[in-house]
Protein backbone atom coordinates (compact mmCIF):
# COMPACT_ATOMS: atom_id res chain seq x y z
CA UNK A 1 0.00 0.00 0.00
CA UNK A 2 2.66 2.72 0.80
CA UNK A 3 3.96 1.97 -2.43
CA UNK A 4 0.97 2.30 -4.01
CA UNK A 5 0.35 5.70 -2.49
CA UNK A 6 3.87 6.67 -3.18
CA UNK A 7 4.14 6.10 -6.52
CA UNK A 8 1.08 8.00 -7.11
CA UNK A 9 1.95 11.07 -5.63
CA UNK A 10 5.31 11.13 -6.90
CA UNK A 11 4.00 10.69 -10.39
CA UNK A 12 0.86 13.22 -9.59
CA UNK A 13 3.60 15.44 -8.37
CA UNK A 14 6.44 15.06 -11.41
CA UNK A 15 3.40 15.90 -14.41
CA UNK A 16 1.84 18.73 -12.48
CA UNK A 17 5.32 20.12 -11.66
CA UNK A 18 6.32 20.05 -15.53
CA UNK A 19 5.55 22.85 -17.94
CA UNK A 20 4.47 20.17 -20.15
CA UNK A 21 1.27 19.09 -18.31
CA UNK A 22 -0.13 22.64 -18.72
CA UNK A 23 1.23 22.81 -22.35
CA UNK A 24 -1.01 19.96 -22.84
CA UNK A 25 -3.81 20.65 -20.88
CA UNK A 26 -4.13 23.76 -23.18
CA UNK A 27 -4.30 22.24 -26.14
CA UNK A 28 -6.30 19.57 -25.40
CA UNK A 29 -8.77 22.17 -24.19
CA UNK A 30 -8.17 24.30 -27.15
CA UNK A 31 -9.60 20.90 -29.35
CA UNK A 32 -12.09 19.67 -27.21
CA UNK A 33 -13.26 23.58 -27.00
CA UNK A 34 -13.11 23.90 -30.50
CA UNK A 35 -15.21 20.73 -31.23
CA UNK A 36 -18.03 21.99 -28.69
CA UNK A 37 -18.08 25.13 -30.94
CA UNK A 38 -18.37 23.37 -34.11
CA UNK A 39 -20.94 20.92 -32.16
CA UNK A 40 -22.93 24.05 -31.21
CA UNK A 41 -22.67 26.06 -34.77
CA UNK A 42 -23.61 22.84 -36.47
CA UNK A 43 -26.92 22.84 -34.32
CA UNK A 44 -27.89 25.91 -35.54
CA UNK A 45 -27.96 25.01 -38.96
CA UNK A 46 -29.05 21.61 -38.18
CA UNK A 47 -32.21 21.45 -35.84
CA UNK A 48 -32.13 17.75 -35.92
CA UNK A 49 -28.68 17.94 -33.92
CA UNK A 50 -29.95 20.70 -31.41
CA UNK A 51 -32.57 18.08 -30.58
CA UNK A 52 -30.24 15.35 -30.03
CA UNK A 53 -28.70 17.85 -27.47
CA UNK A 54 -25.65 19.39 -27.80
CA UNK A 55 -23.69 17.56 -25.16
CA UNK A 56 -24.79 13.76 -26.51
CA UNK A 57 -23.71 15.51 -29.92
CA UNK A 58 -20.48 16.25 -28.85
CA UNK A 59 -19.58 13.20 -26.72
CA UNK A 60 -21.56 10.84 -28.78
CA UNK A 61 -21.10 12.11 -32.47
CA UNK A 62 -18.21 14.23 -32.39
CA UNK A 63 -14.78 12.87 -34.05
CA UNK A 64 -12.73 15.46 -31.86
CA UNK A 65 -13.43 12.82 -28.47
CA UNK A 66 -11.92 9.94 -30.27
CA UNK A 67 -9.05 11.61 -31.78
CA UNK A 68 -8.33 13.30 -28.09
CA UNK A 69 -8.44 10.20 -26.78
CA UNK A 70 -6.05 9.31 -29.16
CA UNK A 71 -3.60 12.04 -28.41
CA UNK A 72 -4.18 12.40 -25.03
CA UNK A 73 -3.76 8.65 -23.91
CA UNK A 74 -0.21 8.27 -25.23
CA UNK A 75 1.22 11.96 -24.12
CA UNK A 76 -0.20 10.34 -20.19
CA UNK A 77 1.68 7.19 -20.63
CA UNK A 78 4.41 7.33 -22.68
CA UNK A 79 6.87 8.06 -19.77
CA UNK A 80 5.35 5.72 -17.24
CA UNK A 81 7.73 2.87 -17.44
CA UNK A 82 9.65 3.59 -20.54
CA UNK A 83 11.09 6.83 -18.75
CA UNK A 84 12.13 5.38 -15.76
CA UNK A 85 13.77 2.70 -17.50
CA UNK A 86 15.81 5.60 -20.23
CA UNK A 87 17.12 7.65 -16.96
CA UNK A 88 18.11 3.94 -15.13
CA UNK A 89 15.43 4.96 -11.83
CA UNK A 90 13.98 1.72 -12.44
CA UNK A 91 16.85 0.18 -10.75
CA UNK A 92 15.26 2.21 -7.76
CA UNK A 93 12.12 1.14 -8.21
CA UNK A 94 13.21 -2.38 -8.19
CA UNK A 95 15.48 -2.81 -5.72
CA UNK A 96 12.63 -1.40 -3.42
CA UNK A 97 10.78 -3.34 -1.26
CA UNK A 98 7.16 -3.23 -3.11
CA UNK A 99 5.30 -4.98 -5.18
CA UNK A 100 5.24 -4.84 -8.32
CA UNK A 101 1.53 -4.76 -8.49
CA UNK A 102 1.35 -1.74 -6.55
CA UNK A 103 3.73 0.28 -8.47
CA UNK A 104 1.98 -0.41 -11.65
CA UNK A 105 -1.43 0.35 -9.96
CA UNK A 106 0.18 3.80 -8.91
CA UNK A 107 1.13 4.35 -11.72
CA UNK A 108 -2.35 3.56 -13.87
CA UNK A 109 -3.90 5.28 -11.36
CA UNK A 110 -1.52 8.85 -11.44
CA UNK A 111 -2.23 8.77 -15.20
CA UNK A 112 -5.84 8.20 -15.16
CA UNK A 113 -6.22 10.94 -12.73
CA UNK A 114 -4.52 13.00 -14.81
CA UNK A 115 -7.04 11.79 -17.86
CA UNK A 116 -10.20 13.14 -15.39
CA UNK A 117 -8.33 16.51 -14.40
CA UNK A 118 -8.37 16.86 -18.38
CA UNK A 119 -11.42 15.94 -18.63
CA UNK A 120 -12.62 18.39 -15.84
CA UNK A 121 -12.80 21.88 -17.35
CA UNK A 122 -14.73 20.23 -20.14
CA UNK A 123 -17.65 19.89 -17.50
CA UNK A 124 -17.95 23.75 -18.49
CA UNK A 125 -19.47 23.28 -21.69
CA UNK A 126 -22.94 22.39 -21.09
CA UNK A 127 -23.47 24.42 -18.68
CA UNK A 128 -22.28 27.28 -21.54
CA UNK A 129 -25.62 26.38 -23.17
CA UNK A 130 -27.94 26.22 -20.48
CA UNK A 131 -27.93 22.00 -20.94
CA UNK A 132 -26.12 21.46 -17.72
CA UNK A 133 -28.89 21.60 -15.01
CA UNK A 134 -31.31 19.66 -16.89
CA UNK A 135 -29.40 16.88 -17.66
CA UNK A 136 -27.75 15.83 -14.86
CA UNK A 137 -28.07 11.66 -14.94
CA UNK A 138 -26.94 12.21 -18.90
CA UNK A 139 -24.32 14.54 -17.69
CA UNK A 140 -22.66 11.76 -14.87
CA UNK A 141 -23.48 8.50 -16.97
CA UNK A 142 -21.07 10.54 -20.73
CA UNK A 143 -18.65 11.58 -18.29
CA UNK A 144 -18.30 8.16 -16.51
CA UNK A 145 -18.01 6.66 -20.13
CA UNK A 146 -15.29 9.16 -20.82
CA UNK A 147 -13.69 7.76 -17.51
CA UNK A 148 -14.25 3.99 -18.06
CA UNK A 149 -12.74 4.15 -21.98
CA UNK A 150 -9.72 5.98 -20.30
CA UNK A 151 -9.10 3.71 -17.95
CA UNK A 152 -8.81 1.10 -20.56
CA UNK A 153 -6.57 3.06 -22.84
CA UNK A 154 -4.60 3.58 -20.35
CA UNK A 155 -4.26 0.63 -18.98
CA UNK A 156 -2.56 -0.38 -22.56
CA UNK A 157 -0.97 2.43 -22.37
CA UNK A 158 0.64 1.34 -19.29
CA UNK A 159 1.40 -2.04 -20.66
CA UNK A 160 2.98 -0.52 -23.91
CA UNK A 161 5.31 2.10 -21.79
CA UNK A 162 6.79 -1.09 -20.21
CA UNK A 163 6.89 -2.96 -23.93
CA UNK A 164 8.44 0.32 -25.61
CA UNK A 165 11.88 1.04 -24.09
CA UNK A 166 11.63 4.75 -25.00
CA UNK A 167 9.39 7.31 -24.19
CA UNK A 168 8.70 7.75 -28.22
CA UNK A 169 8.44 3.93 -28.94
CA UNK A 170 6.04 3.96 -26.24
CA UNK A 171 3.95 6.51 -27.28
CA UNK A 172 3.49 4.80 -31.01
CA UNK A 173 3.19 1.80 -29.88
CA UNK A 174 0.01 3.49 -27.55
CA UNK A 175 -0.74 5.52 -30.51
CA UNK A 176 -1.18 3.10 -32.92
CA UNK A 177 -3.06 0.57 -30.94
CA UNK A 178 -5.72 3.17 -30.34
CA UNK A 179 -6.11 4.28 -33.56
CA UNK A 180 -6.67 0.51 -34.52
CA UNK A 181 -9.40 -0.12 -31.67
CA UNK A 182 -10.88 3.40 -33.42
CA UNK A 183 -10.67 1.96 -37.26
CA UNK A 184 -12.53 -1.38 -35.65
CA UNK A 185 -15.22 0.47 -35.04
CA UNK A 186 -15.32 1.82 -38.23
CA UNK A 187 -15.94 -1.64 -38.95
CA UNK A 188 -19.41 -1.68 -37.84
CA UNK A 189 -20.36 0.62 -40.68
CA UNK A 190 -18.26 -1.17 -43.17
CA UNK A 191 -19.03 -4.67 -43.05
CA UNK A 192 -22.89 -6.24 -43.32
CA UNK A 193 -24.60 -7.31 -40.13
CA UNK A 194 -22.83 -10.29 -38.61
CA UNK A 195 -20.23 -11.66 -35.82
CA UNK A 196 -17.74 -9.59 -37.11
CA UNK A 197 -19.75 -6.27 -36.78
CA UNK A 198 -20.86 -7.23 -32.94
CA UNK A 199 -17.57 -7.40 -32.17
CA UNK A 200 -16.72 -4.20 -34.18
CA UNK A 201 -19.65 -2.52 -32.30
CA UNK A 202 -18.52 -3.70 -28.62
CA UNK A 203 -14.62 -2.60 -29.57
CA UNK A 204 -15.59 0.68 -30.92
CA UNK A 205 -15.10 3.47 -28.58
CA UNK A 206 -17.31 5.77 -31.05
CA UNK A 207 -20.40 3.32 -29.98
CA UNK A 208 -19.20 3.19 -26.28
CA UNK A 209 -19.38 7.16 -26.20
CA UNK A 210 -22.26 7.19 -28.55
CA UNK A 211 -24.02 5.45 -25.84
CA UNK A 212 -22.79 7.19 -22.76
CA UNK A 213 -23.75 10.38 -24.20
CA UNK A 214 -27.80 9.16 -24.65
CA UNK A 215 -27.66 8.13 -21.12
CA UNK A 216 -26.82 4.09 -21.65
CA UNK A 217 -24.60 2.81 -19.40
CA UNK A 218 -24.31 -0.75 -19.76
CA UNK A 219 -22.82 -3.29 -17.70
CA UNK A 220 -21.26 -5.06 -20.63
CA UNK A 221 -19.28 -2.34 -21.94
CA UNK A 222 -17.85 -1.33 -18.30
CA UNK A 223 -17.07 -5.08 -17.67
CA UNK A 224 -15.35 -5.42 -20.72
CA UNK A 225 -13.36 -2.11 -19.92
CA UNK A 226 -12.75 -3.41 -16.64
CA UNK A 227 -11.37 -6.88 -17.99
CA UNK A 228 -9.12 -5.11 -20.41
CA UNK A 229 -8.00 -2.69 -17.26
CA UNK A 230 -6.81 -6.01 -15.12
CA UNK A 231 -5.96 -7.92 -18.37
CA UNK A 232 -2.85 -5.65 -18.89
CA UNK A 233 -2.59 -5.05 -15.00
CA UNK A 234 -1.78 -8.29 -15.01
CA UNK A 235 0.73 -7.82 -18.35
CA UNK A 236 2.53 -4.71 -17.25
CA UNK A 237 3.19 -6.80 -13.67
CA UNK A 238 4.88 -10.25 -15.55
CA UNK A 239 6.73 -7.41 -18.02
CA UNK A 240 8.25 -5.55 -15.42
CA UNK A 241 8.86 -8.99 -13.01
CA UNK A 242 10.44 -10.40 -16.46
CA UNK A 243 13.03 -7.36 -15.99
CA UNK A 244 14.61 -9.00 -12.87
CA UNK A 245 15.48 -12.39 -15.13
CA UNK A 246 16.46 -10.86 -18.26
CA UNK B 1 24.22 -11.22 7.15
CA UNK B 2 25.32 -11.36 3.50
CA UNK B 3 24.79 -15.19 1.89
CA UNK B 4 25.54 -15.77 -1.35
CA UNK B 5 25.53 -19.53 -2.81
CA UNK B 6 26.46 -20.50 -6.09
CA UNK B 7 25.09 -17.79 -7.73
CA UNK B 8 25.06 -17.60 -11.49
CA UNK B 9 24.05 -15.17 -13.83
CA UNK B 10 23.76 -15.33 -17.60
CA UNK B 11 22.76 -12.63 -19.86
CA UNK B 12 21.47 -14.27 -23.22
CA UNK B 13 24.41 -16.87 -23.94
CA UNK B 14 26.75 -14.39 -21.78
CA UNK B 15 28.07 -15.85 -18.41
CA UNK B 16 28.53 -12.91 -16.17
CA UNK B 17 28.41 -14.83 -12.97
CA UNK B 18 30.19 -18.10 -12.74
CA UNK B 19 29.10 -19.67 -9.09
CA UNK B 20 29.85 -17.41 -7.02
CA UNK B 21 29.42 -17.90 -3.34
CA UNK B 22 30.45 -16.04 0.06
CA UNK B 23 29.72 -15.13 3.43
CA UNK B 24 30.05 -11.73 5.06
CA UNK B 25 28.59 -11.11 9.04
CA UNK B 26 27.56 -8.10 10.20
CA UNK B 27 29.91 -4.67 11.47
CA UNK B 28 32.40 -5.19 8.22
CA UNK B 29 33.33 -2.93 5.16
CA UNK B 30 33.72 -5.51 1.87
CA UNK B 31 35.80 -3.95 -1.26
CA UNK B 32 34.12 -5.25 -4.52
CA UNK B 33 36.87 -5.43 -7.19
CA UNK B 34 37.34 -6.56 -9.94
CA UNK B 35 37.82 -5.06 -13.64
CA UNK B 36 35.34 -3.56 -15.55
CA UNK B 37 32.53 -6.32 -16.97
CA UNK B 38 34.00 -8.61 -14.16
CA UNK B 39 30.56 -8.93 -12.68
CA UNK B 40 30.74 -6.18 -9.94
CA UNK B 41 27.49 -4.27 -10.78
CA UNK B 42 25.26 -7.68 -11.93
CA UNK B 43 26.37 -9.24 -8.18
CA UNK B 44 25.62 -5.97 -6.56
CA UNK B 45 22.13 -6.11 -8.36
CA UNK B 46 21.48 -9.38 -7.27
CA UNK B 47 22.57 -9.09 -4.06
CA UNK B 48 19.81 -5.90 -3.45
CA UNK B 49 17.09 -8.06 -5.63
CA UNK B 50 16.86 -5.98 -8.84
CA UNK B 51 17.58 -8.73 -10.69
CA UNK B 52 17.02 -12.34 -10.54
CA UNK B 53 19.85 -15.16 -10.25
CA UNK B 54 20.05 -17.22 -12.96
CA UNK B 55 21.26 -20.09 -10.47
CA UNK B 56 21.63 -20.43 -6.89
CA UNK B 57 20.34 -17.78 -3.86
CA UNK B 58 21.01 -14.97 -2.11
CA UNK B 59 19.82 -14.72 1.46
CA UNK B 60 20.12 -11.25 3.64
CA UNK B 61 19.43 -11.65 6.76
CA UNK B 62 17.94 -15.08 6.33
CA UNK B 63 15.28 -13.89 3.51
CA UNK B 64 15.62 -14.93 -0.13
CA UNK B 65 16.02 -12.02 -2.33
CA UNK B 66 13.87 -14.28 -4.73
CA UNK B 67 10.92 -15.99 -2.55
CA UNK B 68 10.84 -13.21 -0.05
CA UNK B 69 11.78 -10.57 -1.96
CA UNK B 70 10.33 -7.35 0.04
CA UNK B 71 11.68 -8.88 3.98
CA UNK B 72 14.80 -8.92 2.24
CA UNK B 73 14.96 -5.62 0.22
CA UNK B 74 13.43 -3.94 3.38
CA UNK B 75 16.60 -4.48 5.33
CA UNK B 76 19.35 -3.15 2.16
CA UNK B 77 20.37 0.13 0.66
CA UNK B 78 21.32 0.15 -2.84
CA UNK B 79 23.06 2.67 -4.38
CA UNK B 80 23.45 1.88 -8.30
CA UNK B 81 26.47 3.22 -10.19
CA UNK B 82 24.92 6.46 -12.09
CA UNK B 83 23.24 7.24 -8.48
CA UNK B 84 19.90 7.83 -10.62
CA UNK B 85 16.77 10.13 -8.74
CA UNK B 86 14.04 11.77 -10.51
CA UNK B 87 16.06 15.13 -11.54
CA UNK B 88 12.17 17.28 -11.76
CA UNK B 89 11.89 17.15 -8.00
CA UNK B 90 13.99 18.90 -5.09
CA UNK B 91 16.02 16.56 -2.86
CA UNK B 92 13.97 16.74 0.46
CA UNK B 93 10.94 15.84 -2.03
CA UNK B 94 13.08 13.18 -3.46
CA UNK B 95 13.98 12.01 0.04
CA UNK B 96 10.84 11.54 1.25
CA UNK B 97 9.41 10.26 -1.55
CA UNK B 98 11.95 7.62 -1.48
CA UNK B 99 11.13 6.93 2.53
CA UNK B 100 7.85 6.26 1.50
CA UNK B 101 8.32 3.66 -1.41
CA UNK B 102 10.66 1.68 0.99
CA UNK B 103 7.25 1.93 4.23
CA UNK B 104 8.68 4.61 6.20
CA UNK B 105 5.79 5.36 8.64
CA UNK B 106 4.45 8.79 8.04
CA UNK B 107 5.00 10.50 11.20
CA UNK B 108 8.80 9.33 11.06
CA UNK B 109 9.80 10.70 7.64
CA UNK B 110 10.62 13.80 8.16
CA UNK B 111 12.69 13.38 10.84
CA UNK B 112 14.66 10.78 8.71
CA UNK B 113 14.90 13.00 5.59
CA UNK B 114 16.31 15.54 7.71
CA UNK B 115 19.02 13.39 9.69
CA UNK B 116 20.07 11.78 6.19
CA UNK B 117 20.58 15.32 4.99
CA UNK B 118 22.85 16.27 7.86
CA UNK B 119 24.99 13.12 7.53
CA UNK B 120 25.17 13.44 3.93
CA UNK B 121 25.86 17.17 3.77
CA UNK B 122 22.54 18.06 2.16
CA UNK B 123 21.14 20.75 4.50
CA UNK B 124 21.70 23.70 1.65
CA UNK B 125 20.15 21.95 -1.55
CA UNK B 126 17.09 20.54 -0.18
CA UNK B 127 15.08 22.79 -1.58
CA UNK B 128 17.15 22.61 -4.87
CA UNK B 129 15.81 21.24 -7.37
CA UNK B 130 18.62 17.77 -8.21
CA UNK B 131 18.60 18.39 -11.73
CA UNK B 132 20.60 21.71 -10.71
CA UNK B 133 22.69 19.81 -8.82
CA UNK B 134 26.61 18.82 -10.18
CA UNK B 135 27.32 14.87 -10.21
CA UNK B 136 29.16 14.65 -7.13
CA UNK B 137 25.65 16.45 -5.03
CA UNK B 138 23.48 14.47 -7.01
CA UNK B 139 26.23 11.27 -5.59
CA UNK B 140 25.12 12.58 -2.03
CA UNK B 141 21.60 12.26 -2.41
CA UNK B 142 22.01 8.69 -3.54
CA UNK B 143 23.92 7.94 -0.62
CA UNK B 144 21.33 9.82 1.71
CA UNK B 145 18.74 7.91 0.05
CA UNK B 146 20.60 4.20 1.28
CA UNK B 147 20.87 5.61 4.62
CA UNK B 148 17.25 6.24 5.02
CA UNK B 149 15.36 3.61 6.82
CA UNK B 150 18.35 2.50 8.59
CA UNK B 151 19.15 -1.06 6.60
CA UNK B 152 21.45 -3.01 7.84
CA UNK B 153 23.36 -3.98 4.29
CA UNK B 154 23.96 -1.24 2.69
CA UNK B 155 25.61 -1.63 -1.31
CA UNK B 156 27.43 0.81 -2.96
CA UNK B 157 27.94 0.55 -6.72
CA UNK B 158 31.08 2.88 -7.61
CA UNK B 159 29.83 5.43 -4.26
CA UNK B 160 32.62 8.15 -5.24
CA UNK B 161 32.76 8.21 -8.76
CA UNK B 162 31.95 11.84 -9.78
CA UNK B 163 33.23 13.26 -5.61
CA UNK B 164 35.69 15.59 -5.19
CA UNK B 165 39.06 14.32 -3.00
CA UNK B 166 37.69 16.26 0.22
CA UNK B 167 33.74 14.53 -0.50
CA UNK B 168 35.50 11.25 -1.40
CA UNK B 169 37.47 11.43 2.13
CA UNK B 170 34.80 12.56 3.93
CA UNK B 171 32.55 9.65 1.78
CA UNK B 172 35.67 6.80 3.53
CA UNK B 173 35.23 8.20 6.85
CA UNK B 174 31.65 8.01 6.80
CA UNK B 175 31.99 4.24 5.35
CA UNK B 176 34.08 3.64 7.78
CA UNK B 177 31.88 4.78 10.66
CA UNK B 178 28.90 2.97 9.18
CA UNK B 179 31.11 -0.10 8.60
CA UNK B 180 31.22 -0.56 12.58
CA UNK B 181 27.43 -1.12 12.38
CA UNK B 182 26.49 -2.42 9.45
CA UNK B 183 27.50 -4.58 6.61
CA UNK B 184 29.10 -2.47 3.62
CA UNK B 185 29.89 -4.12 0.33
CA UNK B 186 30.99 -1.16 -2.19
CA UNK B 187 32.58 -1.34 -5.64
CA UNK B 188 35.37 0.59 -6.72
CA UNK B 189 38.15 0.79 -9.23
CA UNK B 190 40.30 3.38 -7.03
CA UNK B 191 42.58 0.62 -5.59
CA UNK B 192 43.73 3.23 -2.51
CA UNK B 193 40.29 4.26 -1.66
CA UNK B 194 39.41 -0.02 -1.35
CA UNK B 195 42.54 0.02 0.96
CA UNK B 196 41.81 2.98 3.19
CA UNK B 197 38.59 1.63 4.05
CA UNK B 198 38.11 -1.95 3.63
CA UNK B 199 38.59 -4.68 5.99
CA UNK B 200 37.89 -7.49 3.48
CA UNK B 201 37.69 -7.78 -0.18
CA UNK B 202 36.42 -9.86 -2.61
CA UNK B 203 37.71 -9.97 -6.27
CA UNK B 204 35.59 -11.03 -9.22
CA UNK B 205 37.51 -12.20 -12.90
CA UNK B 206 35.33 -12.29 -15.37
CA UNK B 207 31.97 -13.63 -12.83
CA UNK B 208 34.46 -16.13 -11.36
CA UNK B 209 35.00 -15.32 -7.14
CA UNK B 210 38.78 -15.38 -7.67
CA UNK B 211 39.94 -13.94 -3.91
CA UNK B 212 37.92 -13.19 -0.53
CA UNK B 213 39.06 -12.68 2.52
CA UNK B 214 41.00 -10.25 5.09
CA UNK B 215 42.54 -7.83 3.06
CA UNK B 216 45.72 -7.91 4.95
CA UNK B 217 45.82 -11.64 4.98
CA UNK B 218 45.70 -11.63 1.22
CA UNK B 219 48.30 -9.51 0.62
CA UNK B 220 50.46 -10.88 3.00
CA UNK B 221 49.70 -13.90 1.07
CA UNK B 222 50.36 -13.16 -2.27
CA UNK B 223 53.46 -10.76 -1.31
CA UNK B 224 54.72 -14.76 0.00
CA UNK B 225 53.33 -17.27 -2.62
CA UNK B 226 53.45 -15.20 -5.66
CA UNK B 227 49.77 -17.25 -5.98
CA UNK B 228 46.12 -16.42 -5.77
CA UNK B 229 45.27 -19.02 -2.71
CA UNK B 230 43.72 -16.51 -0.17
CA UNK B 231 45.01 -18.51 2.74
CA UNK B 232 48.49 -19.21 2.20
CA UNK B 233 50.29 -21.07 5.39
CA UNK B 234 53.51 -18.83 5.51
CA UNK B 235 54.09 -14.87 5.77
CA UNK B 236 56.98 -13.22 4.24
CA UNK B 237 59.31 -10.83 6.44
CA UNK B 238 62.02 -8.73 5.11
CA UNK B 239 65.21 -8.15 7.19
CA UNK B 240 68.08 -5.29 6.92
CA UNK B 241 70.84 -6.09 9.16
CA UNK B 242 74.54 -4.91 9.61
CA UNK B 243 76.38 -8.60 9.99
CA UNK B 244 79.85 -8.73 9.54
CA UNK B 245 80.17 -12.26 10.43
CA UNK B 246 77.27 -13.37 8.45
CA UNK B 247 75.94 -15.54 11.44
CA UNK B 248 72.45 -14.65 10.97
CA UNK B 249 71.50 -16.76 8.56
CA UNK B 250 72.37 -19.87 10.21
CA UNK B 251 70.64 -18.31 13.84
CA UNK B 252 67.46 -17.49 12.18
CA UNK B 253 67.39 -21.11 10.77
CA UNK B 254 67.59 -22.67 14.09
CA UNK B 255 64.25 -20.80 15.46
CA UNK B 256 60.99 -22.83 15.01
CA UNK B 257 58.55 -21.50 12.68
CA UNK B 258 61.25 -20.26 10.38
CA UNK B 259 60.27 -22.21 7.22
CA UNK B 260 62.68 -19.98 4.45
CA UNK B 261 65.20 -17.55 4.22
CA UNK B 262 66.56 -16.61 1.09
CA UNK B 263 69.45 -13.65 0.60
CA UNK B 264 67.83 -10.88 -1.15
CA UNK B 265 70.55 -8.40 -1.23
CA UNK B 266 74.72 -8.38 -0.14
CA UNK B 267 76.20 -4.76 -0.20
CA UNK B 268 79.47 -6.07 2.31
CA UNK B 269 78.25 -3.54 4.61
CA UNK B 270 74.56 -4.48 4.99
CA UNK B 271 72.59 -7.45 4.54
CA UNK B 272 69.01 -8.20 3.12
CA UNK B 273 67.11 -11.23 3.76
CA UNK B 274 63.62 -12.70 3.54
CA UNK B 275 62.41 -15.16 5.94
CA UNK B 276 59.02 -17.39 5.31
CA UNK B 277 57.12 -17.64 9.04
CA UNK B 278 54.89 -19.85 9.77
CA UNK B 279 51.28 -18.68 10.39
CA UNK B 280 50.13 -21.86 12.52
CA UNK B 281 52.16 -19.59 14.91
CA UNK B 282 51.74 -15.71 16.11
CA UNK B 283 54.23 -13.95 13.41
CA UNK B 284 54.49 -10.84 15.92
CA UNK B 285 55.16 -13.57 18.59
CA UNK B 286 57.87 -14.89 16.27
CA UNK B 287 59.42 -11.37 15.39
CA UNK B 288 60.04 -9.93 18.62
CA UNK B 289 61.49 -13.29 19.32
CA UNK B 290 64.15 -13.23 16.20
CA UNK B 291 65.10 -9.46 16.81
CA UNK B 292 65.76 -10.43 20.57
CA UNK B 293 67.86 -13.56 19.14
CA UNK B 294 69.53 -10.93 16.14
CA UNK B 295 70.08 -8.37 18.66
CA UNK B 296 71.64 -10.58 21.63
CA UNK B 297 74.34 -12.12 19.01
CA UNK B 298 75.18 -8.53 18.04
CA UNK B 299 74.04 -8.34 14.90
CA UNK B 300 72.74 -5.15 13.98
CA UNK B 301 69.10 -4.98 13.53
CA UNK B 302 68.34 -1.72 11.25
CA UNK B 303 64.86 -2.85 9.59
CA UNK B 304 62.10 -5.60 10.20
CA UNK B 305 59.39 -5.50 7.75
CA UNK B 306 56.30 -7.52 6.97
CA UNK B 307 56.04 -7.68 3.22
CA UNK B 308 52.48 -7.05 1.71
CA UNK B 309 51.76 -6.87 -1.42
CA UNK B 310 50.48 -3.66 -2.61
CA UNK B 311 46.18 -3.74 -3.62
CA UNK B 312 46.71 -2.65 -7.19
CA UNK B 313 49.65 -5.22 -7.49
CA UNK B 314 47.50 -7.52 -6.31
CA UNK B 315 44.81 -6.98 -8.32
CA UNK B 316 46.86 -7.11 -11.92
CA UNK B 317 48.50 -10.13 -10.82
CA UNK B 318 44.68 -11.80 -10.28
CA UNK B 319 42.76 -9.94 -12.95
CA UNK B 320 44.95 -9.87 -15.67
CA UNK B 321 43.90 -7.23 -18.77
CA UNK B 322 41.19 -8.46 -21.14
CA UNK B 323 40.89 -8.99 -24.59
CA UNK B 324 38.22 -6.98 -25.72
CA UNK B 325 35.26 -9.44 -26.57
CA UNK B 326 34.74 -10.63 -30.01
Amino acid sequence: MSGFVATLRRELWSFWTSPAAFVSLTLFLLVQGFAFAAVTTAAAQHPELAELGLLTTYLGQSLFVPAGLLLLCPVLTMRLLAEERRSGTLELLLSAPVSTLSLVLGKLSAAWLNYAAFWLPTLVFPWLVGEGEQGGALLLVSYVTVLALGAMLLALGTLLSAVGRTPMLAAFLSGTSILTIVLLGVGEQVFEPGPVTAVCHHLSLQAQLSEGARGHLSLATLLLDASVVVFCCFLTVRVIDSWRRE
Amino acid sequence: MIEVEGVSRRYGRHLALDDVSFRLGAGSVIGLLGANGAGKSTLLRIIAGALEPSQGCVRICGRDTVTERCAAQAQVGYLPETAPSYRELRVSEYLTYRAALKGLARGLRSAAVERVLAVAHLEEVAAIRIEQLSRGFCQRVGMADVLLCEPSVLLLDEPTAGLDPNQSRELRELLRELGRTHTVVFSSHVLPEIQAVCGQVLLLERGKLVLAGALRELQESAATSGSSEACASTCSVLLRLRDPERRAATLLAALDGVSGIALVEDTGEELQLRLQLARSRSVDQQLEQLSLKLIGAGIGLREVRRETLELDDLFSRLSPPQEAPK
